[in-house]
């Protein structure tokens, strides 16, 4: 038992050395949020006689004109998401003050949990400081483009949200402890699958960290479901969405109407 | 494994030949040794990286953890020593354990790696956890299946891990070991250990005065309020063990009981130490 438990901290050794590389691998081919670009580009990147793909990426392009594809290291929902939500601000600047007050909500409340204060402050005054800088008349959206492409800020800001995700989780466990497969408790959870970065958000990270910032995210999976038409499911159930993702296994992209 | 008297021995990275080695040497180890660490030499650490490393030792002093102490280098800042007593009511209880950190240049998005310096010379396997070789196997740290690093954490709460490990019944730190199966080897265990950190994180330490001036200080303040447990101790497991082999359930640690060697050692240094001449 021993030999076998260690053969197996041996190949989550070999794992994580393996994510490394790739993701080396990755961080030089990719932006941490890329240009703007028209959904034509993915029809190249699928078989052309891959009918599923190519009928959604046709129904794609019916419904959105735009994408910006994100680095794929595994923090790509939440880069996405806080890129996405303030870009969108940076034009319309009506909802960053509610915004601002639920980040600061979600600050207490996980200080009320035992979080430290001064890891916390950190993350907090990090991310404040680029939402306060959107609210600015003066901020251009190429510097709020430059800000999530610096590695320091960005991943700040993943990491807050993860944080944020991960104390909405906690503080809803009841909720929630039904879709935690395999973990006893939700502290658990979090930290193997929500705190600790470039691990994949699911369905569960995005219900809580929309539910937990008051920001409607439309998701549009893109996979090899039934159908020949692009699904999207909004977060929270019923609300109207600020902004949308496109999914592709693995992968969350931003995309524009 | 049914008849046999001795469990599976622990794989501990440190002696070929042992169950592991011989794979693990041939694949390409993770690297968590903060002495062999060049991939971190070539990079400069970034300013939020030094403040984030600043925060953190500050509040190590701030907001001291019980049995915890730690001595930053003073031309570094990214490499400490941390000394952890052994806690209360703890085989290991008394003493005087030995860490070296290092923070990489990209924390806190990366863990810090952890070298366990107190060894007896990388003889003594001290904890399931803690190879004799000096590696500390902890999921947060990378080098244990598990939770695993989050930005969020920081140096008190990887202190406080490595704490927990010494804890009263460290066998059971062991996977797959949460039961005795042949019912004497937490007592046998506890028995090695208590009389190896007696020896290698007591009497060596104070003698070989081997671990940075700071924590020579703290070693040398604490061991005054453990010597009546140390007395009390060796008075009561003298007569049971010395003289007796130690019989390792992992079958690692291997040597003789000596309580009353130890005991003379730690009067000699009570002496010294009463006189200042340490």
């Amino acid at each position: 038992m021993a030999d076998f438990m260690s053969e197996v901290a041996r190949l989550d050794e070999e794992t994580l050395k393996q994510i490394d590389r790739i993701q080396k691998e990755v961080a030089e081919s990719c932006e941490f949020i890329g240009d703007q670009e028209d959904i034509d580009i993915l029809t190249k990147q699928y078989l052309q006689d891959d009918e599923v793909y190519q009928a959604k990426i046709s129904d794609l392009k019916r419904k959105y004109k735009k994408l910006r594809r994100t680095r794929g290291d595994g923090n790509c929902f939440f880069r996405a998401f806080g890129y996405a939500y303030l870009e969108k601000q940076l034009e319309e600047k009506t909802d960053l003050d509610r915004f601002k007050s639920a980040v600061i909500q979600c600050r207490s409340s996980l200080l009320s949990m035992g979080y430290p204060s001064f890891t916390l402050e950190d993350f907090h005054d990090t991310f404040i400081d680029i939402v306060e800088s959107v609210n600015k008349a003066s901020t251009s959206s190429a510097e709020l483009l430059q800000t999530f492409r610096d590695q320091g800020l960005s991943d700040y800001c993943v990491c807050y949200l993860r944080i944020i995700t991960s104390g909405y989780l906690q503080s809803n466990a009841e909720f929630y402890s039904s879709f935690m497969d395999g973990y006893s408790t939700i502290k658990e959870y979090c930290s193997t699958e929500v705190e600790p970065m470039y691990k994949e958000a699911d369905h569960i990270h995005i219900s809580a960290l929309t539910s937990a910032l008051g920001v409607s995210v439309g998701v549009v999976y893109m996979d090899r479901g039934e159908g020949l038409e692009v699904n999207e499911h909004v977060f929270p159930e019923g609300s109207d969405p600020m902004i949308h993702l496109l999914y592709r296994p693995g992968h969350y992209d931003i995309l524009y109407k | 494994m049914a008849s046999s008297s001795k469990v599976t021995p622990a794989v501990d990275d440190n002696t070929p030949g042992e169950i592991g080695a011989t794979s693990a040497s041939i694949k390409e180890e993770i690297k968590w040794d903060p002495f062999q660490s060049p991939d971190w030499d070539l990079e400069k650490p970034t300013s939020d990286a030094i403040v984030r490393m600043k925060r953190d030792l500050h509040l190590v002093f701030s907001d001291p953890l019980p049995g915890i102490f730690i001595a930053p280098e003073s031309d570094d800042i990214t490499r400490l020593h941390a000394l952890i007593t052994g806690p209360f009511d703890t085989p290991y209880e008394g003493g005087f354990f030995h860490f070296m950190l290092r923070f990489p240049p990209s924390y806190p998005f990366h863990p810090p790696r952890v070298k366990f310096m107190t060894t007896g010379s990388g003889t003594v396997r001290f904890n399931p956890n803690l190879y004799r070789n000096g590696k500390v196997c902890l999921s947060i740290l990378g080098t244990w299946p598990g939770p695993q690093w989050a930005p969020a954490q920081n140096l008190s709460s990887v202190l406080m891990s490595i704490q927990s490990l010494m804890n009263e019944k460290p066998f059971h730190n062991e996977p797959g070991f949460h039961k005795e199966r042949l019912g004497w080897e937490v007592k046998s265990y506890n028995d090695i250990i208590r009389h190896e950190t007696l020896r290698v994180a007591v009497c060596d330490v104070l003698e070989r005065k081997s671990y940075p001036i700071e924590l020579m200080e703290v070693v040398k303040l604490s061991f005054m309020q453990f010597y009546e447990y140390y007395s009390s101790t060796i008075k009561k497991y003298a007569p049971e063990l010395d003289d007796t082999s130690m019989n390792d359930p992992f079958g690692i640690n291997k040597g003789t009981f000596n309580f009353k060697k130890l005991s003379q050692r730690i009067e000699k240094l009570q002496l010294a130490l009463s006189s200042s001449s340490l």
